[in-house]
């Protein structure tokens, strides 16, 4: 199965964690943004077969979200850091 | 031939000395310890074990193994009947019943043989293509019938009183396979330290060299390699273990298997165990398997595998037959024919080459074998078994009849790489085995042996040494010390050519896949029909879909089809996880019944079922649904419990709603980006009821958040959505605002929530907890204390829920029975009950307050009717996209109240709505979302979605519910049913 | 007073039972008289933080993530990069950490009751963690003084080994009688006794 390399708990099976979606665009700040620009970011987003940028939470582990590459033609995860720490790269 | 002995007085690995006594057909029978079934009923002289799935052809054992496609048997009776059980790999034990299947009344005389005579319209695709007539549909006549004549074993439906479980575990390195690569392997990896785990999933390590002569120099060399491996610390060899499946992450899934320790579920003993392992390298050692000739009824009973006689011969000292016919393309199945002239019985040997191996023609001559080259089976003779093969000599050039009861068939080996295709790898065709081997591994992955399309044992030496080296540096173990790579015994010979198109006598089939009845014609058929493809093949005909997957047919369809289509281009259907039949108790474990999944008790859980509370599942909750005192199904109780909470007073647990500790300098921001309304401003011993939105501008949840102290909140959120908002706020404050000094912690255990609730609440808590000065003044409306009561932590806050003058109290969890007892007794004079869920959502409807039927993550703030909440001055998540123009479109599905107009009926959650007057068709205008009866209006009453909503208040609607044919009158109204002022709430 | 009830009393109190072979190759049981309290920190502020509590408690946060901190009665936990757990059997801790951290320095939060604590000890103890957790629980991977936190049967727990053959596991309170259902069951063959405290 999956396996997820928490950085904080270490190599876990996927099943610790909860899937939390595409992580590879920026939020818009809170308050700022037009109706076009959520609509993009909530509705709109690419599909990739390869490397996917996404959000794991380790919800049975250290509740901290993760973003993840995952390959998704091969499941392949090929990095994952706390989510706090890859918004400020 | 049958009630005759077929057990040689000496040889083979089974315990003499050891009887073991089994049942079969009824019939008591006896064996040995180390037989298997097969082994031993073969050795009782039964050659007829079964009738084939289609045609109900009798059947023998094809195989010795795990690739046995004939004889599945029911095993046990009563609860623990298991149908589809081979025989070859089932270990014999004491008091052991098995009985044949798909045959009536027995597997001697099988009345359902008479569908061999249907042969003809039963073909591949059948179902396509025969039955079709007289009318359309007339297959659904015939198809029942059909059904019922075919097939293999039965189910039984009783409750499985045997006990399964599921493990964990992790290792080093995983050797899948104890023949001699596997052992060689696993040695060779464990030397350095490394953790190595050895599967075998038969019940003695040793794989092909089981099947050599008790007495030879692979016999020794067997038990020298086992040594070698438990000599090492670091080694554990589970047997009877198979590898079901390779997934990601190296993970692999055993299955291990107790049934031969008599397990005794009342004292925990599981008789079978899945297993996750998780390793960091992986190495196959799962050898290869035989693959039978195509000639006329080669399915007879008597006809078997090469490698298998051998194995009956050298494993169990059985003897299959008195007088040998072997047939072969390859080098391999002389050893049966050298060893079963050994044993004193006569061979002969049809090789279709033109010459074999030096030292093997020479042990032939020796043993006086009668050899004739370029030979071929044409068809075999005999119906319940097989007296004799009809042969094409010289090329074809003349036929002869030889006599046997015996017929070996060797069409060569296919490796057993399933495993190595589980994540996704393929397998490429190699020349000069014309079968399948692996193209590529997985990184950590590494294979020795057979598997890897070498048949030579001293290739599988070699790699075997190399594979257990790289695994254990793989996995960061070096190996420290290898053993010598030279074979001690005489190699095994290799050579073989392709068998070809088989030269076929009419009026006699060739099976190809013999579990599903597939015979030569049906491939012949299926590519005359344009079925081409190996998929298409497959499907069309149903090859390879029985539970051996295909183990001794694939090969040879794809053969076939190649020499077809006049190609060589080829490749395999896809194996999936399982490699063999699997219960389903093993895959759930212990998981049943209570165990299916975890329950979420309140800390009053235990008062309440002692008290007469009712309860129900809420998500993983148990909750108490009602109380028997108010009634005795909760139809009749929850008006009861209404009515004590409008008039006097109730008290609800409501521990199970989502509590979330809240803290930090940036709280109170926080607070006000999430909540639709304002936060910032909410002051200290203050609550407010706020609404959160999802970024898309549909409704979250709902709750109230009542500021405690500067910087310190506590939110409660609805019981179902408790773990969503948790996550939703820790990936805010974890992702978009890393800068915010927020932290959020779950409290929803820490502690238990009541709520007191009716004009008569105030009273009470001046009884139970006198001291409190909880007068309006001291604690207004949507207010929180924070106390210590005689020395316990008490959070008093109040809100309400029902309408009535109200508070929740929170103690800390382990103190709640206690203040649930006291409230109960001390407030008795008042009437005081307890009320459950029932009446808690029942009564929130009269007051018009949205709950989880109504937040159902499509509903916007606007439908909801709380489209004033939001705030103007701030922005809040899901501001941007509330503006969108198809949120705000005046005919979206708005929240009305609805009375029924008809007092002999009810009305009904999830009913659909339509304007007075207009067809009950389509989607209607709206649905009903929440009903109860109200006890303060004497009448079923909703909360509803409708179109245009309050713009329609006064009109009729009727109420369809095409479920039950029903349509009931109501009215639109206000969703305000009673005290629309508030004035009870502040008082 | 408000008598306290563990959410185990009816469950301990069904008492051990013998396993397979007649022998009991566990000893379970609940933990008693402890505390335990989250403590949050705010960037910039561990400095501050660290001053307090080592005024406080004696002992500065633990840096590891898979490693328990003991100092005296205490126990010290880094259950994610800015969260912390304080266990203690010194019941004036809450009180005096409240007093000793300001609002802007850290936040703490009771959790006493919010989880159970069971302690699961003998022969068998690792092969019944084998049936509940994923972990690796080789001594090379989990050694003494370890702690992790995973799913058992679907709910986050905090695990810590306290000797080779000594487990303590932290569990949520409203799952505590569900959670150890399911480990008697697991138990079941290797026979357990009920340690009482």
């Amino acid at each position: 199965m999956l396996i997820i390399p928490c950085p904080h708990c270490g190599a876990r099976d996927y099943t610790e964690f909860r899937y939390g979606g595409d992580a590879s665009r920026p939020r818009p700040a809170h308050g700022t943004g037009t109706v076009n620009e959520w609509h993009d970011y909530v509705f709109v987003f690419d599909n990739p077969k390869g490397i996917h940028r996404e959000y794991w939470q380790h919800v049975q582990g250290c509740r901290q979200w993760l973003v993840v590459e995952r390959n998704t033609a091969t499941n392949e995860l090929s990095r994952a850091q706390l989510a706090r720490e890859a918004t400020r790269t | 031939m049958s009630g005759a002995s077929h057990r040689l007085p000496t040889g083979g690995r089974v315990q003499r000395g050891e009887t073991i006594e089994f049942e079969f057909e009824g019939r008591r029978l006896a064996g040995l310890r180390g037989d298997t079934l097969a082994s031993a009923l073969l050795a009782n002289g039964v050659t007829l074990v079964g009738r084939s799935f289609k045609y109900h052809r009798p059947r023998g054992f094809l195989a010795a193994g795990v690739e046995e496609p004939n004889a599945l048997m029911t095993l046990g009776n009563g609860a623990r009947t298991t149908p589809n059980v081979q025989a070859t790999v089932t270990e014999l034990r004491s008091g052991l019943i098995a009985r044949c299947q798909n045959a009536w009344p027995s597997v001697n005389f099988d009345l359902k043989a008479v569908l061999g005579g249907f042969a003809p319209l039963l073909g591949a695709g059948f179902y396509y293509k025969t039955f079709m007539g007289p009318r359309r549909g007339s297959w659904m006549f015939y198809e029942p019938f059909i059904r019922r004549a075919a097939g293999l074993g039965r189910a039984q439906h009783k409750s499985d009183p045997d006990r399964y479980e599921t493990r964990h575990a992790h290792a080093d390195v995983l050797v899948i396979g104890a023949g001699p690569a596997g052992l060689a392997a696993a040695a060779a990896a464990a030397s350095g330290g490394a953790h190595v785990v050895l599967v075998e999933q038969d019940f003695v390590p040793g794989g092909s060299l089981l099947g050599t002569p008790a007495t030879s120099a692979h016999e020794k060399w067997r038990l020298k390699l086992v040594a070698a491996a438990q000599a090492q610390p670091t080694l554990e060899l589970l047997l009877r273990t198979t590898a079901l499946g390779v997934y990601d992450g190296n993970m692999v899934a055993l299955l291990e298997r107790h049934d031969h320790a008599s397990c005794d579920a009342s004292r925990g003993e599981a008789r079978e165990v899945v297993v996750t392992l998780r390793t960091r390298s992986i190495i196959y050692a799962t050898g290869a398997l035989e693959q039978p000739l195509l000639f006329g009824d080669n399915d007879r009973p008597g006809v078997m595998l090469a490698s298998a006689a051998r194995t009956y011969l050298n494993r169990y000292a059985v003897a299959a037959g008195r007088r040998a016919v072997v047939a072969t393309n390859n080098d391999s199945a002389w050893h049966t024919a050298l060893d079963l002239a050994a044993a004193g019985i006569p061979v002969t040997l049809l090789d279709q080459r033109t010459t074999a191996d030096a030292a093997l023609r020479e042990g032939a001559a020796k043993a006086g074998i009668n050899i004739h080259w370029q030979a071929r089976p044409l068809r075999a003779l005999g119906g319940k078994a097989v007296t004799g093969v009809l042969a094409a000599l010289e090329s074809g050039g003349r036929e002869q009849r030889f006599d046997c009861d015996l017929l070996c068939m060797s069409g060569g080996w296919m490796p057993a790489a399933h495993l190595t295709t589980h994540t996704g790898r393929k397998l490429i065709h190699s020349v000069g085995i014309d079968a399948f081997m692996p193209a590529g591994l997985d990184a950590g992955h590494f294979m020795a042996g057979a598997v890897s399309g070498h048949f030579a044992l001293s290739a599988a030496l070699i790699e075997a040494v190399t594979a257990g080296a790289a695994a254990a540096a793989w996995a960061g173990r070096p190996a420290a010390s290898l053993p010598p790579t030279h074979l001690p015994v005489p190699d095994q010979a290799c050579g073989f050519e392709p068998a070809g198109a088989p030269p076929l006598r009419a009026g006699s089939k060739a099976f190809v896949d013999f579990q599903n009845d597939v015979t030569l014609n049906d491939l012949i058929a299926a590519h005359d029909e344009g079925y081409e493809s190996v998929e298409h093949l497959k499907r069309y005909t149903t090859l390879g879909m029985g539970t051996d997957q295909g183990k001794t047919s694939n090969i040879n369809a794809i053969r076939q089809m190649n020499l077809l289509r006049s190609t060589s281009a080829a490749e395999t259907t896809t194996f999936r996880p399982p490699y063999v039949p699997v219960s389903v108790g093993a895959l759930v474990g212990r998981a049943i019944g209570r165990h299916f999944r975890p329950i979420r008790r309140s800390p009053l859980h235990d008062w309440h079922v002692a008290n007469g509370g009712v309860l129900i599942e809420a998500g993983p909750w148990l909750r108490a649904w009602y109380y028997r005192w108010a009634g005795n199904s909760a139809a009749e109780a929850y008006r009861q419990e209404m009515r004590v909470v409008r008039t006097a007073v109730g008290v609800a647990d409501v521990s199970s709603l989502g509590k979330i500790d809240i803290q930090g300098p940036d709280a109170a921001e926080f607070l006000n980006r999430i909540y639709v309304n304002g936060f910032a401003a909410l002051a200290p011993g203050k609550a407010r009821y706020g609404v959160m939105l999802n970024d898309d501008a549909s409704v979250l949840d709902d709750g109230t958040t009542a500021c405690l102290a500067p910087h310190r909140y506590f939110m409660t959120t609805t019981t179902a959505q408790a773990g969503e908002v948790m996550s939703w706020l820790e990936f805010l404050l974890q992702t978009a605002w890393t800068d915010l000094a927020v932290q959020v912690v779950s409290v929803t255990d820490q502690w238990v929530g009541m709520s007191l609730a009716g004009p008569k609440a105030r009273v009470a808590l001046e009884l139970a907890l006198p001291g409190i000065d909880c007068s309006d003044a001291s604690v207004p409306y949507m207010s929180v204390r924070e106390l210590e009561y005689e020395g316990m932590p008490l959070r008093l806050l109040r809100l309400s829920f029902s309408g009535e003058l109200a508070y929740e109290l929170y103690v800390p969890a382990d103190h709640g029975v206690a203040l649930w007892e006291r409230l109960l007794a001390r407030a008795a004079p008042l009437g005081i009950k307890p009320y459950g869920l029932e009446a808690l959502a029942s009564l929130r409807i009269e007051k018009g307050h949205v709950a989880g039927l109504e937040l159902d993550h499509r509903n916007t703030l606007d439908d909801l009717g709380l489209g004033k909440m939001a705030s103007r001055d701030k922005p809040y998540i899901g501001r941007e996209l509330r503006g969108r123009p198809e949120l705000q479109a005046p005919e979206r599905w708005s929240l009305v109240g609805l009375e029924c107009l008809e007092a002999a009926q009810r009305l009904r959650g999830g009913a659909i709505l339509f304007a007075d007057g207009e067809p009950q068709v389509g989607h209607g205008r709206g649905y009903i979302t929440s009903v109860t009866w109200s006890t303060e209006l004497d009448k079923y009453i909703a909360l509803g979605l409708y179109q245009g909503g309050l713009k329609h208040v006064g009109e009729t609607v009727n109420c369809a519910y095409p479920l039950k044919n029903e349509s009931v009158r109501a009215r639109l109204v206000s969703p305000l049913f009673i005290d629309k002022e508030g004035a009870r709430l502040r008082v | 007073m408000f008598e306290q009830a563990s959410a185990l009393e009816k469950a301990l109190a069904a008492g051990g039972h013998a396993g397979s072979n007649g022998a009991t190759a566990l000893r379970l049981g609940m933990r008693r008289n402890w505390h335990l309290l989250q403590l949050g920190t705010y960037a910039d502020r561990t400095e501050a933080l660290n001053a307090a509590l080592l005024a406080t408690l004696g002992v500065a946060l633990p840096v590891s993530s898979s490693a328990v901190l003991r100092h005296g009665r205490h126990q010290l936990y880094r259950i994610a990069a800015d969260q912390y757990w304080i266990v203690t059997g010194d019941s004036t801790v809450p009180a005096a950490l409240a007093k000793a951290l300001p609002a802007d320095v850290a936040s703490l939060t009771a959790l006493s009751h919010a989880r159970v604590r069971i302690a699961l000890q003998g022969s068998a103890a690792v092969a019944l963690l084998g049936k509940l957790v994923a972990v690796d629980l080789r001594p090379q991977s989990f050694a003494v003084g370890s702690f992790a936190q995973t799913g058992l049967h679907h709910v986050g727990v905090l695990l810590e080994r306290l000797g080779p053959d000594s487990f303590e596991l932290y569990v949520l309170r409203t799952f505590a009688a569900s959670t150890w259902e399911w480990l008697l069951d697991a138990a079941l063959p290797f026979g357990y006794e009920v340690l009482s405290e």
